[in-house]
């Protein structure tokens, strides 16, 4: 009988809480001034990402966002549309620490980085490997470093997918990628021409300590 | 004649500039002090503002490329300025991941020293993946512009280095040098002075770590004149150049990387010379502290402190330091 009643109970907080968030949807709709009809289009396609078991507070960022843009009903609808196309993409690999909104967010990040046969590889080696969620927010500081550097993104990829296959985790080790990138132009190297060797070198199984200590004194020779 | 010659250059010009491209240049400025700036007796001590452009620029393959490169130094002090400037060309090889071969040439130019003209020929290869070879050959022929006869030499030095992992965390540097120079203007019983060096040099470096490393070595170096006669040259003042002698050096250094925009780096070096002949004993001790900064890719300050100490029985024991900070833009 307590058991039941606690179900009970359970099932009224979750029901509860559906209802808050179905409630903000359509707070959020009718501020953006959207009709009647639009909005049950709009919360049907929510309806529909909760039953994929996509997380309810990724789709209301995008819904904010998109009415601070002011943007149309057909805008929002995409955009909302391309986002639960990228999560459910991201759901499928089976990225770890799902619940976590954080890795969460840098799961979506990855998949709209790479392309998604590239994201995949990349999911799928990060499991493999058992990649702690530390790990990979580290992971994640390097991309975007790399990012702001002007790498490109199958470069990117290349770099990050074989630094993962190696289990190469040591945040120093990303620390010394980053100093000679920072550093390229003294050492008269292009930073794409530093990350491609990198990756060559990884990918002979050259550990990334001996890497770098060979684009550094390579650097030194050829000048 | 002439218009084909144009024309062929035009051609080669065109077909340099068709292949991928590397430029770097970097410019800086400076400030500083120099408490003893000849780095002999009397001292002149001056204030020192600093200008610096260097230049280099790569054409072609992944393993076959043309290097050009300049420098241009110019350090003004208080009563007078020194320029130093130089040029020079190159071909670079990497037939395969492990070879490296280089041949290249320059031309320098110091104000009122002297100019010369150099030429290298360099061979690198990797084995086992843990041991480097390198075998080199250098070449240079100088003369000098202010009458002092010992900046007219012509020099060969052939080198020979070993580079190896022992663990992860320990490498070893094993350096052979044999230097040959042959003094134009100075002349021994009518003969010009000839003075060869051969010296070994060993260094451990510690890495335990992506931040920091440990050098610790020391070498020896058999100098010899082919005569016995003392010759002291006050402005270039190391006497082992000139005499035979035997010279020990201890050298000690350590790179510390703070995060990826801060590195210091402390370094020491100890040379002990006697001569053979004469009854003579130079010790000379050097410290170099050096701190570089990058903003981040474009902008580099650096700093550098370096102090040294001459303990000579014949000299007067002189003592210099010297400190500038510098910031380089890089393009």
């Amino acid at each position: 009988m307590k058991r039941l009643i606690n179900i009970l109970i359970m099932m009224l907080v979750f029901r509860f809480v559906l209802a808050q968030q179905n409630d903000e949807v359509t707070s959020i709709l009718k501020d953006g001034g959207f009709t009647l009809s639009e909005q049950k289009v709009i919360l049907s396609i929510f309806e529909d990402a909760k039953e994929k078991g996509i997380p309810f507070e990724d789709l209301i960022v995008i819904l904010k966002e998109q009415r601070l843009k002011g943007s149309s009903y057909y805008e929002v609808s995409t955009e909302i549309l391309k986002k639960i196309k990228v999560l459910s993409s991201v759901k499928e690999s089976n990225f770890p620490y799902w619940s976590d909104g954080n890795v969460r967010k840098i799961a979506f990040y990855l998949a709209e980085l790479y392309t998604s046969r590239q994201f995949m590889e990349l999911s799928r080696e990060i499991n493999d490997k058992k990649l702690r969620k530390k790990d990979i927010e580290n992971l994640f500081k390097l991309i975007l470093f790399l990012n702001s550097a002007g790498i490109n993104s199958n470069d990117s990829f290349s770099l990050i997918y074989l630094i993962v296959k190696n289990k190469e985790m040591d945040p120093s080790a990303f620390d010394a990628i980053q100093r000679i990138i920072i550093r390229s132009k003294d050492l008269k190297l292009t930073p794409q021409q530093i990350i491609v060797d990198i990756s060559k070198q990884l990918s002979r199984g050259i550990s990334l300590r001996k890497t770098i200590e060979n684009i550094e004194k390579k650097a030194r020779e050829e000048n | 004649m002439l218009k084909k010659f144009i024309f062929i250059l035009i051609i080669l010009a065109n077909s340099l500039f068709c292949l991928e491209k590397n430029i770097f240049l970097k410019s800086g400025i400076g400030l500083g002090y120099d408490s003893n700036l000849l780095f002999s007796s009397p001292y002149y001590p001056t204030e020192l503002y600093l200008f610096k452009i260097e230049g280099l620029g790569k054409w072609g393959k992944e393993n076959f490329k043309f290097v050009v490169n300049m420098n241009s130094d110019v350090e003004v002090y208080n009563v007078y300025y020194n320029f130093t400037g130089g040029v020079g060309a190159g071909i670079l090889l990497l037939p395969t991941d492990e070879t490296l071969i280089k041949l290249s040439t320059y031309y320098n130019y110091t104000s009122d020293i002297n100019q010369s003209f150099s030429g290298k020929a360099e061979f690198k290869q990797d084995i086992f993946g843990f041991l480097t070879t390198g075998l080199s050959y250098n070449f240079e022929n100088s003369m000098g512009l202010n009458g002092v006869t010992n900046q007219y030499y012509t020099l060969h030095n052939v080198s020979l280095s070993f580079d190896f992992d022992v663990t992860e965390f320990l490498g070893m540097e094993l350096t052979f040098d044999e230097v040959y120079n042959s003094y134009s203007m100075i002349k021994i019983d009518g003969n010009n002075l000839q003075h060869n060096t051969i010296s070994g040099d060993g260094v451990l470096v510690f890495k335990p770590s992506y931040n920091y490393n440990i050098k610790l070595g020391g070498g020896y170096a058999y100098h010899d004149a082919f005569n016995t006669n003392l010759l002291v040259f006050y402005d270039t003042n190391e006497i082992y150049l000139f005499n035979s002698a035997n010279q020990y050096r201890i050298i000690a250094s350590i790179d510390y990387e703070w995060n990826p925009k801060i590195k210091t780096s402390l370094s020491t070096e100890f040379s002990f010379s006697k001569l053979l002949y004469h009854q003579i004993n130079e010790n000379d001790y050097k410290v170099i502290f050096a701190t570089d900064y990058f903003l981040n890719q474009n902008w580099k300050a650096e700093f550098t402190f370096l102090y040294n100490l001459k303990d000579s029985e014949l000299l007067k024991n002189i003592e210099r330091w010297r400190i500038t900070v510098g910031i380089n833009y890089l393009f």
